[in-house]
């Protein structure tokens, strides 16, 4: 006889179910399960072409500049046009100010309790009152970083949730000297928050080892990989099973290494290797390997090979890609080319059939595929979202984790503890219930 | 919201107007204080008539038409729509599109979008 035991999924970005499987008073199988199912991918059969960003923007509330300008790129790329590169600065601009909102949100609210927990650093850490308390300074400065990102995104998106200015051909936003040195502002004072975020980190968990059941076994590394550097906004795609052997392609191609069927669940992996597919920070960061600032090589020497295999390395990455964002941002900043006003490109007529945009979101690969019929109207529409590609690994670790945890404690703990490691994943599931 | 809208000035209204599109090329697109006609006027599709006012007119501001996204003004945002398109001349790609009532979501009626 099979038991079920369900135990809602709590601190993760959405709406999930722990869902674990007993069979004779053992555990054969865990997984991460979500209870919606939203539908987008037939929502947008039949729409304008030029409605869509809008919409796809609702797919999620913290990679809502992501979903919009994957989708912009694909339709640039249906249109067969390039934007501005002031264009370009700009979204750049606005994927940074995402990309820290959403990763200091995660650190700190859903991550950072557990990970006091695991070191054994503090165990009374059980709301969000005690969270704020533990240490004001370092919560006023995560707040502090919030804000940044909120602020940037408002200045340039138009609004601080689903951006408006984005769209297919370039970015409706020209900035005046007034908004640049306030972004300028913004991004100094962002500087030194996240230079302290980082080092209260070093101070509290680089003198331990992480936990052996938290190390990634071989996974298979899944990211865009700029020659350029490290880069989320263009590239080509790497599948990389360790330094020696990767493969790189082109988005365009990316039917002969994975695909999906939008009926379905869950994207197909068209590899002989046994191992799961990861994408996100830690992806990024063994496919750059070097994110060109000295700063942050030292940071990273502070932390061994244990750290750099385990899933709770995920964290400071995230913590160090903020910092990245927040640097490279300052460089933006001040380029000429913001200052100069240029046109919108026009949308002329459709080239191709086929459309697609690729870029990495803050928890990895995000990909959008819109196909159009004969009458230039989208019949097809494929979203390949980060969570769904880490999914058959989390499920794969969770299971892995609670059977060893049931040997020894009672279920009530297996449910608190795998729920750890779900966190230290950081799904998102509202965009992966799309 | 029109009662607030920047543009609410220079709407001078000829019915029945007729509208061609829902979203401007991309030539079209004018900040408020450069364009200062009524989206309506220049044949695009702006739901601003039947949107709940609050949003300090934020896509109007960026030279884009209101999507209602903040909601119906009044009990019945089809029924009121229906109203309000029944004054224009729809060009008849439009007429066809449904999406025009079910934009962020599918209509269930009548098969296709």
């Amino acid at each position: 006889m099979i038991d079920k035991v369900v135990a809602a999924c709590t601190r993760v970005e959405g709406s999930g179910n722990l869902i674990i499987y007993l069979k004779n008073d053992e555990i054969y199988q865990t997984e991460l399960n979500f209870s919606v199912f939203r539908g987008f991918e037939n929502i947008l059969v039949g729409k304008k072409l030029l409605e869509i960003p809008k919409i796809v923007s609702r797919i999620c509330g913290l990679c809502y500049a992501s979903q919009t300008i994957a989708s912009c790129k694909a339709i640039e790329d249906i249109y067969g046009i390039e934007p501005s590169y002031k264009s370009i600065l700009l979204r750049r601009l606005l994927l940074s100010g995402e990309l820290i909102k959403s990763h200091m949100m995660h650190y700190f609210f859903q991550s950072f309790p557990d990970l006091l927990k695991i070191f054994n650093i503090n165990h009374t850490i059980n709301d969000p009152y005690n969270l704020i308390n533990y240490n004001p300074q370092l919560t006023t400065n995560v707040f502090n970083l919030i804000k940044i990102g909120s602020e940037i995104n408002k200045l340039i998106g138009g609004r601080m949730l689903h951006p408006i200015t984005p769209i297919p051909g370039g970015l409706i936003f020209n900035p005046n000297r007034k908004s640049l040195i306030s972004i300028e502002k913004y991004l100094k004072k962002g500087i030194y928050y996240i230079d302290t975020i980082i080092e209260n980190f070093i101070d509290l968990f680089s003198a331990f080892d992480p936990p052996t059941e938290f190390n990634l076994s071989n996974p298979i590394f899944f990211g865009l990989k700029n020659n350029m550097g490290f880069d989320r906004y263009e590239g080509d795609l790497r599948i990389e099973q360790n330094e020696a052997t990767y493969d790189d392609f082109q988005a365009k191609n990316y039917s002969k290494y994975f695909d999906k069927n939008p009926n379905l669940y869950g994207i197909t992996f068209k590899s002989n290797s046994k191992n799961n597919i990861l994408t996100g920070p830690i992806a990024r960061y063994k496919i750059t390997q070097n994110y060109g600032i000295d700063k942050i090589s030292e940071y990273i020497s502070n932390f061994g090979k244990k750290w750099k295999s385990n899933l709770l390395f995920l964290n400071f990455l995230q913590l160090i890609e903020s910092y990245y964002e927040i640097q490279k941002s300052v460089e933006m900043v001040n380029t000429t080319s913001l200052k100069s006003k240029t046109k919108l490109e026009h949308l002329n007529s459709i080239k191709k059939s086929n459309g697609i945009g690729v870029l990495e979101a803050p928890r990895g690969v995000l990909m959008h595929h819109y196909h159009l019929n004969k009458a230039k109207i989208v019949d097809q529409v494929k979203l390949f979202i980060a969570t769904e590609i880490n999914l058959p690994i989390l499920n794969k670790m969770i299971t892995e984790y609670a059977k060893k945890l049931y040997e020894k404690e009672d279920i009530d703990s297996v449910k608190e503890k795998t729920q750890r490691m779900i966190r230290a994943f950081d799904p998102c599931i509202s965009c992966a219930s799309h | 919201m029109c009662s607030t809208c920047p543009l609410n000035n220079h709407a001078k209204f000829d019915f029945p107007l007729t509208i061609e599109k829902i979203v401007p090329r991309n030539d079209e697109i004018h900040f408020p204080e450069e364009n200062l006609s009524c989206f309506l006027n220049d044949g695009i599709l702006c739901l601003g008539p039947v949107t709940r006012d609050g949003c300090d007119h934020l896509c109007i501001n960026q030279g884009l038409p209101c999507e209602g996204c903040l909601g119906t003004a009044s009990k019945g945002f089809t029924a009121n729509l229906i109203n309000i398109l029944s004054l224009f001349h729809l060009s008849k790609d439009l007429r066809k599109y449904k999406a025009i009532y079910y934009r962020f979501s599918k209509s269930t009626v009548g098969g296709k979008v």
